[in-house]
């Protein structure tokens, strides 16, 4: 990596806001591990990108079936599909993230030794394919939204709020679980099934209502159950969720962040030891 | 700018065993318990007492100025890649620093990065970019990298579909066209066919000719540190052991590695046959002014030296012949040097004296080589002896292009040439 004036190699730590900056002038190194990664994985399929659809199309399609038509689910304010897809495409997008977290350094463990680089370029280059996916899959729900003539109220206005706040939360938590796993390789093992599990604790396949009351208040206790409420209330007008829980899930979503980015960064410089 | 390039200060580095560290990485965790580093001082002797971690490396410390191009050598484990580690930045030194002034580039290996899917075009941008070159500076340079590639026809396949000479050729070029003030080479980077290997040797010696560009080059093989680089440090534990004129740090490297090697005393050995009126006593080697030597490069003039002693009353004229075969470590025979081909059997024997065998060029590739010697008195064996000594050849450069044959030809090395020429037909 280029370095230009005077580099001093020591064992302290640059301060966080200098490493951001560092990765910020990185930002084409960036742009080229995403593109390499997004042409490397559908390029040799023989159906390509349309991949990024597909993949998930098939996962929605289980869930309908499973959770519409066998175990009969039922929404008030907006049709099942639709009401399953605007829950799982935000779930995806938090899942790829966290769940690609530890892989993602593990496979740049041999670029890691051989080059020197802002080494949060690695997660930010995974939590940028997830984010891809995501827009595309996202646009699509949109379009879902004017197609089923769902009413588009001024709430619209809040979704930029809730997907911030779900990159921030599935970011933060990338970054804590990649240094983590650094260290520790049952994290790696844990993560997929701390995922599944957060998965049925949000109303992904099932509205809040079916939580009983007695369990609301722990329900809203969780981010993910906040976002996933917030982004289904902007674009189709189901019940919004508290106030409280929306304040305490931002406070919790920056804390995470921080902590992720805190965690990370001093941790980079000796990572390549554990890998 | 300052004239120095490159400062290095008690840098130390410890490593732990197994890739396990007892705490964690210093992430929050040791931010939170607020460890000072006296006691990260205590935990790491503990770890080192216990078995558990090890100093790669332990105190070194180093000055280049601009401009200067060191080589660095030392045994596996010296921690030569330690201390490229940690000025390419890849991981953090323990303790001590190291101050780097103007921008700096590491090439430790040909083609990070590169993707199996992707065309060599975007491959280029991409490992270009990992080796800090900017979007502009690429496109400045691309039709140059892919010249010096000669990969042009390929450009745009998929790097998955290339030979591995191609890959590698792709990845040289675009790391001999980054241009640093100062730049860091492991040796992995002469890579390649034997044409592409020189290509890239005689483009490291071009990058390393720039008056301003500092160069530290990590190398095993002594042939090429002695060509690129003035100044040699070598490494030993972890420290600098020596330090100076590259020249002399290898030769005292080999003095150092071979010592035992150069003079072999032979009068206690019970291993030999021949009736004993010559007993050889010991061997050496010379270079033609006489100095013993400890070793001798391929290609190079030595003497082989074996003393003996004859006993009384069988010393005076007589027909002599003296013999040396050279075999390889693996047993082979590869050749001998008996005195009667060169019909030089007249000779003379004194109560004390030496055989010399001289060698205008030792025709041997680097490596150590078994030497067994027998002397004939007037037909009848005097002393035989098998597995007399071990010679050693290091690197040297009999063609003047610092190559040698690979090893896997065999292990001798002639003198030869080539010419290409039309069929006599043809020019008539």
């Amino acid at each position: 990596m280029l370095s230009r004036h005077v580099t001093v190699i020591d064992s302290t730590e640059a301060s966080l806001l200098s490493k951001l900056g560092l990765a910020w002038q990185s930002r084409e190194l960036l742009t080229h591990m995403v593109k390499r990664d997004l042409n490397g994985r559908y390029r040799p399929a023989s159906l390509g990108r349309a991949w990024i659809f597909l993949r998930p199309a098939l996962e929605i399609l289980t869930y309908v079936v499973v959770f519409g038509f066998i175990l009969g689910v039922r929404t008030t304010e907006m049709p099942y599909a639709l009401f399953l897809c605007s829950g799982l495409v935000p779930w995806l997008f938090i899942n790829q993230t966290i769940g690609g977290a530890a892989d993602s350094l593990a496979s740049a463990r041999h670029v890691m030794s051989k080059v020197s680089f802002p080494r949060l370029i690695v997660p930010l280059s995974n939590l940028s394919l997830a984010l891809i996916d995501f827009l595309v899959l996202f646009a699509i729900v949109l379009v879902l939204v004017v197609a089923y003539q769902l009413s588009v109220g001024p709430a619209i206005l809040a979704l930029p709020f809730f997907i911030i706040m779900m990159v921030a939360l599935a970011f933060g938590m990338s970054l804590l679980i990649a240094t983590w796993s650094v260290s520790h390789p049952d994290v790696t093992i844990g993560v997929p099934v701390a995922l599944r599990v957060m998965m049925y604790l949000s109303p992904i396949v099932y509205p809040p209502s079916f939580v009983p009351t007695a369990f609301r208040p722990f329900f809203d206790l969780n981010p993910v159950a906040v976002i996933v409420s917030g982004i289904r209330w902007s674009i189709g007008g189901t019940a919004a969720p508290s106030a409280m829980s929306i304040v305490f899930a931002a406070v919790f979503v920056t804390v995470v962040l921080i902590a992720g980015l805190v965690a990370f960064v001093r941790a980079e410089r000796r990572m390549i030891d554990f890998l | 700018m300052s004239e120095i390039a490159i400062e290095v200060e008690g840098l130390q580095k410890l490593y732990y065993l197994g890739g396990r560290r007892p705490a964690s990485l210093g992430g929050v965790s040791t931010w939170l318990s607020g460890k000072t580093q006296a006691a990260r001082d205590d935990e790491s002797s503990r770890a080192v007492d216990e078995g558990r971690a090890f100093w790669a490396l332990k105190d070194i410390n180093l000055v280049l100025k601009r401009g200067e191009v060191l080589g660095i050598i030392g045994r596996n484990g010296a921690g030569k890649s330690t201390l490229l580690k940690i000025l390419s930045r890849i991981t953090a030194p323990t303790k001590g620093r190291a101050v780097i002034r103007g921008s700096m580039v590491s090439l430790l290996e040909v083609g990070t990065g590169f993707h199996d899917e992707l065309t060599g075009r975007e491959n280029i941008y991409l490992n270009a970019t990992m080796l800090g070159m900017r979007r502009s500076e690429i496109e400045r340079k691309f039709d140059e990298i892919v010249s010096f590639s000669g990969v042009e026809r390929f450009l745009d396949t998929p790097v998955k579909h290339y030979s591995s000479g191609m890959r590698v050729r792709l990845g040289f070029s675009v790391a001999a066209h980054v241009e640093p003030d100062i730049l860091i080479i492991d040796e992995v980077l002469a890579v390649g066919d034997l044409a592409f290997q020189e290509k890239c040797l005689s483009k490291v010696d071009s990058l390393t000719q720039d008056q301003a560009r500092t160069v530290v080059f990590v190398s095993h093989s002594m042939a090429s540190v002695a060509s690129l680089c003035p100044r040699t440090v070598r490494l030993e534990g972890g420290v600098v052991v020596d330090d100076g004129p590259s020249g002399d740090v290898i030769n005292r490297y080999y003095g150092q590695e071979h010592q035992a090697k150069g003079i072999a005393s032979l009068a206690d050995r019970r291993d030999r046959i021949g009736s004993g009126v010559v007993r050889f006593t010991s061997y050496h080697l010379e270079d033609l002014s006489g100095q013993v030597l400890n070793y001798v490069r391929s290609g190079e003039p030595a003497s082989i030296v074996l003393n003996y002693e004859c006993q009384p009353g069988f010393d005076g004229p007589a027909e002599l012949l003296a013999n040396i075969v050279f075999s390889n470590s693996k047993g082979v025979r590869l050749f001998g040097a008996p005195s009667d081909a060169t019909r030089q059997t007249k000779g003379r024997l004194w109560p004390k004296g030496r055989l010399v065998c001289r060698l205008p060029e030792v025709p041997l590739l680097p490596g150590n080589y078994e030497l067994d010697i027998a002397c004939l008195r007037d037909r009848e064996l005097a002393d035989k002896i098998m597995g007399a000594a071990t010679l050693t050849v290091i690197e040297g450069d009999p063609f003047g292009t610092g190559a040698l044959p690979h090893p896997h030809f065999g292990d001798v090395v002639i003198r030869y040439g080539w010419d290409y020429e039309p069929s006599s037909e043809a020019a008539g």
